[in-house]
């Protein structure tokens, strides 16, 4: 018998016993049957040979042949304990199933968190050598700030030796028509790629081609690649693709290839996963002016083989100071490489270590109250320990059946647990904030359910350990003395589950804090003062294509007649066109000279957020202005040219002076122009929120596109505030849009409250989820506490019918077992406001317009966890009010 | 004289056994059957001894076990000698023989 014979045997042997001892029996009958066929021949024959023959005895046989395999014996012990720890645990079903639920919840929430977490931090990113795969990052003052500009991404590339490739790369909603004239227009991202893009990610197309170096000059990059799934919806999947045209923005591409779904929406500025990539056409030199600073683009490169992170800093250091010296606009920025997959978290990053000690919270919470369950059993069973201790069993066989019943106890918690963690991760994957598409592909693997059944029995094994180590710790003499009653607990043994629970309301009350603290931020966030009113405003974004309007005289033309046409809808009380739209970041940074006070280095120069709009800019956002004027007809294009600016641009620019007639100048403009305009400062408005929610008002300057040709780009937003609901604007505004220019389309339709809702998107969904394990920690916490004071009113029983026989009144017997769970309730309490205290430094990052440490919140919470402590024990309360004393005296 | 239950000399079973699968594969009653009819029943190999004693071979890797269909027609589980086995057999017999020679020495001497 070979090596493998051997195993298969010992396998069958172990696993298969029912075919072994078939097997057997068959083999065994045989022989009989033979026997008994040659004696009865014997018989008829008369011939007699030799002694007589015994019998088989199969049970015998059988039980010889098995007790061959020393595995077996092994794992039949084991088995034997398996069946035992079953049966036991069957006898009590409230207790197991209860016991079961706990961890599994504990478990669930944490393997749920876990699944976020490998799938946005731990997991390979989906591309060959993802190690090698870097983002380039400009940082000021050490901070990161954007990506540096394509100029200086297209410089490195020349030169750089620690790369194989750096691309750059941007992105642009666009109208996207597939067809001919009427097919319907889509408002699309289309990203905007360097040739080298796919081969830096490691990407290779499913059919076709990727781009060639030549292909990125002006007027040879009308080629597009599109993902496999916008190849299958709207082509049908059909090779025929290749070489098919689409329109984007009324020009025509020719499609080239297709590449698999890449699945990288954070990759993108926006957080939208692109479906359509053309070449990025750049000049080989930079146009004079250009801004070569911080941008909002994206910039990844591949290391060479064996250069490490180190060198590749370095290297881009170099270039960095070197920019620094040659490029004025560059000179405030440093550049650093960051592994690409460390930038995948993104804004996701905070919220996840709050997630994360949440579910720890909520495990600890769910281990203790699995400790105090089993304790409580452990204890109840304290008589059959006794009997089996004095029948001979060993503390080692005591303990260890005591395990196995955790382990079992563990392992249903832990399957379980991975019940709840796949459909947690499957309801976070449909529902979250859209600012974190990182979610969107969240899928259960055997890690998360590794994990899930790791923790079950690591917590089960843990928090086993120690109570059947206390309860098999018996003393028979005490036990004798105790009169050996049924659940006679010792002191020590009562403190401990009483301890328990303490740090069970302690850990809840950490939780409840922190999602009030979460719940006032997020009303802070979205009801803050915004410097507009968000209520009755729509917003909604368009195109204008270049092809079709060819200078920004007809861009305006354009513009000025949609406002015109909206302004005439019913309800409509003011529409304006802009550009950038308040309270979203609007990433138009644009460095400003003052006249009178230039300072002489660039990097000296105030920079402020700028956007040019129509005359009703202020009106639709309902926007004071505090001095000067507003913009009027009057300021016509070709005139004057005039700007409105926010207070804190005032403040932070020009305080001793008065704005009003001061004249400012604004460089890098969209399109190059000679001299820059000058411009002249009209009136001051009350500062806005312009820079997302979490960040105060940065100046802001606000000109008019009709003056300002070279600032105006084809890319408009609509905000129209109206009487009624802002989301019924959408249609009678697509249909303005449609009778003016049916190859247009509106995109990014949404009323002002639903965008401050989704900038509040962060905050929002961590209230959320660590309410809702606040929830759950308080519901544990209450079973903990029921458990100990129903506990207590059991062991007591006799003393409250003594009591009872005695006539104290219902009062003294609610104030004794009331008072032990109010006394458990007010130490977790006084516990959990000095864990609030340590949480609080974990949540200041996230946590906005309300103190970490507000007195109000803390009160709130520990009041709220008191409750809960006092309904939990209510129960309890009423259960000994029923007890009757003469029962109560005859139990034992 | 150490005996085992079996009433045979220790380590004279597997020897047996061997020897007779070394002749043809055989069922388990057709191996009793076989040390009955060459030993005129002085010899006996009975199921409580026989089979362990199968087991005991099979996990030395010196026979096999097969089902197989009997002339009778019914299923029974066929040993065979393996190669190993029949080395084993060859060590035995010189090993008994030398046993058996020693023992005629011993009971010879005067």
């Amino acid at each position: 018998m070979s090596f493998i014979d051997g195993l298969r045997y010992r396998w069958r042997a172990a696993f298969h016993r029912a075919d072994l001892d078939r097997e057997i029996e068959d083999e065994m009958r045989h022989y009989a049957e033979l026997e008994f066929r040659q004696r009865a021949s014997e018989s008829a024959g008369r011939r007699h040979t030799g002694r007589p023959r015994r019998a088989v005895n199969v049970t015998y046989l059988r039980e010889e042949l098995r007790a061959m395999s020393v595995l077996r014996t092994v794992l039949d012990q084991a088995a034997q304990d398996l069946r035992y720890a079953w049966r036991t645990l069957r006898t009590s079903p409230t207790f197991a199933v209860v016991a079961t639920l706990t961890l599994a919840l504990g478990v669930g929430a944490n393997a749920t968190i876990f699944g976020i977490v490998d799938a946005v931090v731990l997991r390979p990113l989906p591309f060959p050598q993802p190690e090698r795969i870097v983002r380039l990052v400009s940082t000021r003052n050490g901070v990161a700030v954007g990506s540096p500009s394509e100029w200086d991404v297209q410089e490195i590339a020349r030169t750089a030796r620690s790369f194989e490739h750096v691309v750059p790369y941007d992105e642009w909603p666009k109208t996207v028509r597939v067809g001919g004239r009427g097919a319907r227009p889509e408002n699309m991202l289309v990203e905007l790629v360097s040739t080298d893009y796919f081969r830096t990610l490691g990407v290779t197309p499913l059919i076709g081609r990727l781009f060639t170096p030549d292909e990125e000059q002006p007027a040879r990059n009308y080629l597009a690649v599109i993902s496999r799934a916008f190849w299958r919806q709207r082509f049908g999947g059909s090779p025929t693709v290749l070489g098919a045209t689409m329109q984007i923005n009324d020009e025509p591409y020719t499609i080239i290839g297709v590449v698999p779904d890449l699945d990288v929406a954070w990759l993108s500025p926006r957080g939208v996963a692109a479906q359509i990539w053309t070449p990025w056409a750049l000049p080989a030199v930079a146009p004079a002016g250009a801004w070569r600073g911080a941008t909002g683009n994206g910039a990844i490169a591949r290391l060479r083989p064996g250069v490490s992170l180190a060198q590749a800093r370095a290297e881009v250091a170099r270039f960095a100071a070197q920019f620094r010296r040659t490029y004025p606009t560059d000179a405030p920025y440093g550049l650093t490489v960051t592994p690409l997959a460390d930038t995948r978290a993104g804004p996701l990053d905070p919220v996840l270590g709050i997630l994360g000690g949440a579910v720890t919270l909520v495990l600890l919470i769910a281990c203790t109250n699995l400790a105090s369950l089993l304790h409580a059993r452990h204890g109840a069973r304290q008589r059959e320990m006794l009997v089996r201790t004095a029948l001979g069993a060993s503390r080692g066989r005591l303990v260890r059946q005591l395990l196995i019943e955790t382990v079992v106890l563990g392992g249903g918690g832990g399957a379980l647990g991975a019940l709840i963690a796949i459909a947690g991760c499957a309801a976070v994957s449909r529902w979250h904030p859209a600012k974190f598409p990182q979610l969107a592909g969240l899928s259960v693997d055997a890690t998360v359910l590794g994990f899930a059944l790791a923790v079950a029995l690591a917590a089960a094994a843990v928090f086993g350990v120690w109570p059947a180590w206390s309860t098999s710790r018996i003393e028979i003499a005490e036990q004798l003395r105790g009169g050996g009653r049924t659940g006679t607990v010792s002191r020590e043994q009562r403190r401990a589950r009483s301890a328990l629970v303490v740090i069970q309301i302690a850990l809840a009350l950490i939780l409840a804090a922190s999602t009030a603290l979460l719940t006032q931020s997020v009303r802070h966030l979205t009801h803050q003062q915004l410097g507009f009113d968000a209520d009755h405003l729509f917003k909604a974004q368009l195109y204008v294509p270049p092809a079709r309007y060819r200078n920004p005289a007809a861009v305006a033309r354009f513009a000025d007649e949609l406002g015109n046409q909206i302004r005439t809808l019913p309800g409509v009380e003011a529409a304006t066109v802009t550009m950038g739209y308040p309270p979203a970041a609007a990433r138009w940074l644009q460095t400003v000279s003052i006249e009178g006070q230039a300072p002489a280095r660039v990097e000296d120069r105030p920079t402020a957020f700028f956007t040019v709009a129509d005359d009703y800019y202020l009106r639709a956002y309902g926007t004071r202005l505090l001095r000067g004027r507003d913009f009027r007809s009057a300021d016509v294009a070709g005139g004057r040219a005039v700007a409105i600016v926010s207070e804190s641009f005032v403040h932070r620019n020009m305080p001793n002076r008065n704005p009003l007639g001061a004249r400012i100048e604004l460089s890098n403009p969209i399109v190059p122009v000679a001299s820059p305009t000058p411009i002249t400062i009209v009136g001051v408005f009350q500062d806005v929120k312009n820079d997302g929610l979490n960040d105060p008002p940065r100046p802001q300057i606000v000109g008019l596109y009709r003056q300002l040709p070279e600032f105006s780009a084809h890319f408009k937003i609509l905000i129209v505030r109206t009487r009624g609901d802002p989301s019924a604007l959408g249609a009678p505004i697509r249909r303005i849009v449609t009778t003016m220019d049916p190859d247009l389309a509106l995109s990014e339709v949404a009323t002002m409250r639903d965008v401050v809702a989704a900038a509040a998107g962060g905050t929002t969904y961590a209230a959320l989820l660590v309410g809702a394990f606040a929830a759950l920690g308080l519901l544990l916490a209450a079973i903990g506490t029921y458990g100990v004071v129903s506990y207590m009113v059991a062991q007591r029983s006799g003393e409250i019918g003594i009591r009872t026989a005695l006539g104290a009144g219902p009062a003294g017997i609610i104030r004794m077992v009331m008072g032990s769970g109010c006394a458990l309730g007010a130490a977790g309490v006084l516990l959990g406001l000095l864990g609030s205290a340590a949480a609080a430094r974990a949540l200041a990052g996230q946590v906005y317009g309300v103190s970490a440490l507000d007195p109000a919140t803390l009160v709130a919470s520990a009041s709220g966890l008191l409750l809960v402590t006092a309904l939990a024990s209510a129960i309890p309360t009423w259960r000994a009010l029923r007890i009757d004393a003469a029962a109560a005296l005859h139990m034992d | 004289m150490p005996r085992d239950k079996t009433g045979l000399l220790h380590g004279s079973l597997d020897l047996i056994v061997l020897r007779t699968l070394s002749l043809q594969p055989m069922h388990g009653y057709a191996i009793t059957q076989h040390v009955a009819r060459l030993t005129d029943g002085v010899l006996t190999a009975d199921p409580g001894s026989l089979y362990p004693a199968l087991e005991r071979l099979k996990r030395n890797g010196w026979i096999t076990a097969k089902w197989q269909q009997s002339p009778t027609g019914r299923r029974a589980r066929y040993y065979a000698i393996t190669r190993t086995g029949l080395k084993q057999l060859g060590r035995e017999t010189s090993e008994f023989e030398r046993f058996v020679d020693a023992m005629r020495r011993v009971l010879r001497a005067t």
